[in-house]
């Protein structure tokens, strides 16, 4: 249960309710492809995991991978080391998935949403390089 | 604690938790987990290596843990830190009016010890010689390092007059000086009043003034209903979250407590004996007015603050021009210490010296193109808990990746400082929640100035307190507590 985000909520709602972004849904394997081709994210981290890999990974894949290391430890005060815990777990999800939704927050227009505040203020590479990161940081 | 009994209770607290998809979150409350420990990756690479750490606050604790974490078993950490505990501020004011226990807001060091294999040292720092990244403590005891990070937090000044800190605590240090000021609130009589005083910044926690204002107050509807609370604030207004502590203040919120909000304030007398205040204020017309020996039943000055005596004897500070305090000046992309050579020679003058947290100075700006009319405590980087989490973190990266010969670092223009905290407007516990705010900004950094900003648009504050923001809150605190002491 402690691992496994992708239920129905309590209500019986779908993951899907509310619309989500085509290109994260539909074409994920291709924006894997682009995330990791990413000039801010070059090198290894990530690739297997975002591609749907089951290896439970204990914290960093390498410890000299330091793309995206210390850009990502600022989700950890409200996300737990290494996303996993806090607010809700980051660690483990996939690439793809962590991007979707750190754009999605970044281009809301919620007044009264703190992620929402807080993915405005980085870059679209950066926000690339921090979903890269969590999804191979701590299970 | 063992790992395997760890994931023991993690496992218990969540049975039969059904967790919610990520569209949901921030939406509908979903319950605190306790982060999982990370091993430190065994790796001897930077073995015979060692850094030194003073103070175990939250950007000293947060480095050494850091340090581990990227470190790897190799690079030995030391943290010397004389108390047995830390006391957290975040969260302290609700001790000042009986939400919380001071106990609940201790930290030990077990963790760091057992889990993360830190060294921690108990003892009191007499000096700092950042030529040779050593430090003497006070049985003479000498440590020294490959790095030093030094996260002492903040000393207080004096005030004008006849002001003394064991009649009138300020209580911006959690610890006995808390329950000393609640004390005093719970037996002051009704119908006296409590005047607090807030300093130029900058000063810890940029909201936390506005905050102990605002639940004090609400304390005192309920319980000293003739009572009044005034907020003598030395800066020309209200620093963060203008709108929503503005809206307190008037009583424009749910419980309708009313703050006497004073700006431009100039102490010119204080007398914690009989509990007086001689100052002057610029009214909202900016006309000059001024106050002679008003009375107070709880008398809470918050005194300027800078680097402690440690940290200036050591020639790691200068001047800050906005409220004459010692601070340490640090360069933006390390926290290494930027104190130069010399008058004509701007290279670093200690390298492999941090300083961390609240004693720091960051270079700081507006976003590049800004345009604005400059406004008081922005854009500086705020002296508070989250960030000089982050701010250990930064040196601990930058630390690691150094000691292991990565000269990319001086490229790595991709850092981001986040601040954030959640304010409580109202009193509240995790059983009967009251209402919160909350502000976040991010700080980017500009490699041709070599100095941060606020990226355009921040920093970005809560429409509205809201009983949601308060459970959020102690989510929030819970986390941040464990990202750095768990």
């Amino acid at each position: 249960m402690f691992l496994s985000r992708h239920r129905t909520t309590p209500h019986g709602q779908s993951r899907g309710l509310r619309p989500r972004t085509t290109a994260v849904v539909v074409a994920g394997m291709a924006l894997t492809a682009a995330l990791v081709a990413a000039p801010a994210i070059a090198g290894s981290i990530g690739v297997s995991s975002s591609a749907g890999a089951t290896a439970a990974v204990v914290g960093p894949a390498s410890i000299s991978s330091t793309s995206g290391r210390l850009l990502a430890s600022n989700c950890y005060q409200c996300h737990g080391t290494y996303g996993t815990g806090g607010f809700e777990r980051l660690s483990g999800e996939s690439a793809t998935e962590l991007y979707g939704e750190l754009k999605e927050f970044a281009a809301s227009t919620s007044s009264n949403n703190i992620m929402a505040a807080h993915a405005a203020g980085y870059t679209d590479a950066q926000l690339r390089a921090i979903a890269v990161y969590l999804s191979t940081a701590g299970r | 604690m063992q790992r395997r009994d760890f994931l023991g209770l993690v496992a218990t607290g969540t049975l039969g938790v059904v967790t919610l998809p990520a569209w949901l979150r921030f939406v509908e409350p979903e319950p605190a987990r306790a982060a999982s420990l990370i091993p430190v990756p065994n790796d001897s690479t930077l073995k015979g290596k060692r850094v030194i750490v003073v103070g175990g606050g939250m950007a000293g604790t947060a480095a050494a843990k850091y340090l581990r974490l990227w470190g790897g078993t190799g690079l030995a950490v030391t943290l010397i830190e004389q108390a047995p505990a830390y006391t957290s501020n975040i969260m302290s004011n609700m001790v000042l009016v009986g939400e919380r226990t001071l106990s609940s807001l201790n930290y030990t060091y077990n963790s760091l010890k057992s889990w993360y294999g830190v060294t921690v040292v108990q003892g009191r720092v007499a000096s700092v010689n950042p030529s040779a990244r050593s430090v003497t403590l006070a049985n003479g005891a000498v440590y020294a390092g490959d790095a030093l990070v030094v996260a002492p937090g903040l000393e207080f000044t004096g005030l004008p007059g006849h002001y003394d800190v064991n009649l009138t605590p300020h209580a911006w240090q959690a610890g006995p000086q808390t329950a000393q000021l609640a004390n005093q609130l719970a037996s002051m009589p009704n119908g006296a009043d409590v005047v607090i005083t807030v300093p130029r910044a900058p000063y810890r926690c940029p909201p936390g003034p506005y905050e102990r204002a605002c639940v004090i107050a609400d304390w005192l509807k309920a319980n000293r209903p003739s009572s009044r609370l005034y907020l003598l604030d030395a800066n020309p207004g209200i620093l963060v979250e203008q709108t929503n502590f503005a809206n307190a203040f008037a009583g424009r919120n749910a419980s309708g407590y009313t703050v006497t909000y004073r700006h431009d304030v100039a102490i010119t007398d204080l007398d914690s004996v009989g509990k007086a205040i001689t100052y002057t204020y610029r009214d909202d017309a900016g006309v000059s007015k001024a106050v002679t020996a008003q009375r107070a039943g709880v008398l809470n000055p918050i005194p300027p603050m800078q680097a402690p005596a440690i940290l200036r004897d050591a020639g790691l500070c200068t001047v800050n021009t906005a409220n004459g305090m010692q601070y340490a000046p640090v360069q933006a992309l390390t926290f290494e210490s930027s104190v130069p050579t010399s008058a004509t020679n701007p290279a670093p003058r200690y390298p492999g010296v941090y300083v961390v947290g609240d004693s720091s100075a960051v270079p700081a700006e507006w976003y590049p193109g800004y345009t604005g009319v400059p406004t008081v405590g922005i854009p500086a980087i705020p002296k508070a808990g989250h960030i000089g989490n982050q701010e250990g973190k930064t040196a601990a990266s930058a630390i690691v990746r150094r000691l292991r010969g990565d000269t990319t670092l001086g490229a790595e223009t991709d850092l981001v400082l986040n601040s954030a905290c959640y304010t409580p407007i109202t009193r509240g516990n995790a059983t009967t929640p009251g209402t919160a705010t909350w502000l976040s900004a991010v700080y980017e950094y500009n490699p041709l100035a070599k100095s941060m900003y606020a990226a355009q648009g921040q920093p970005r504050a809560a429409a509205s307190a809201t009983t949601r923001n308060f459970s959020d809150m102690l989510v929030w605190f819970n986390t941040v507590m464990g990202d750095t002491f768990a």
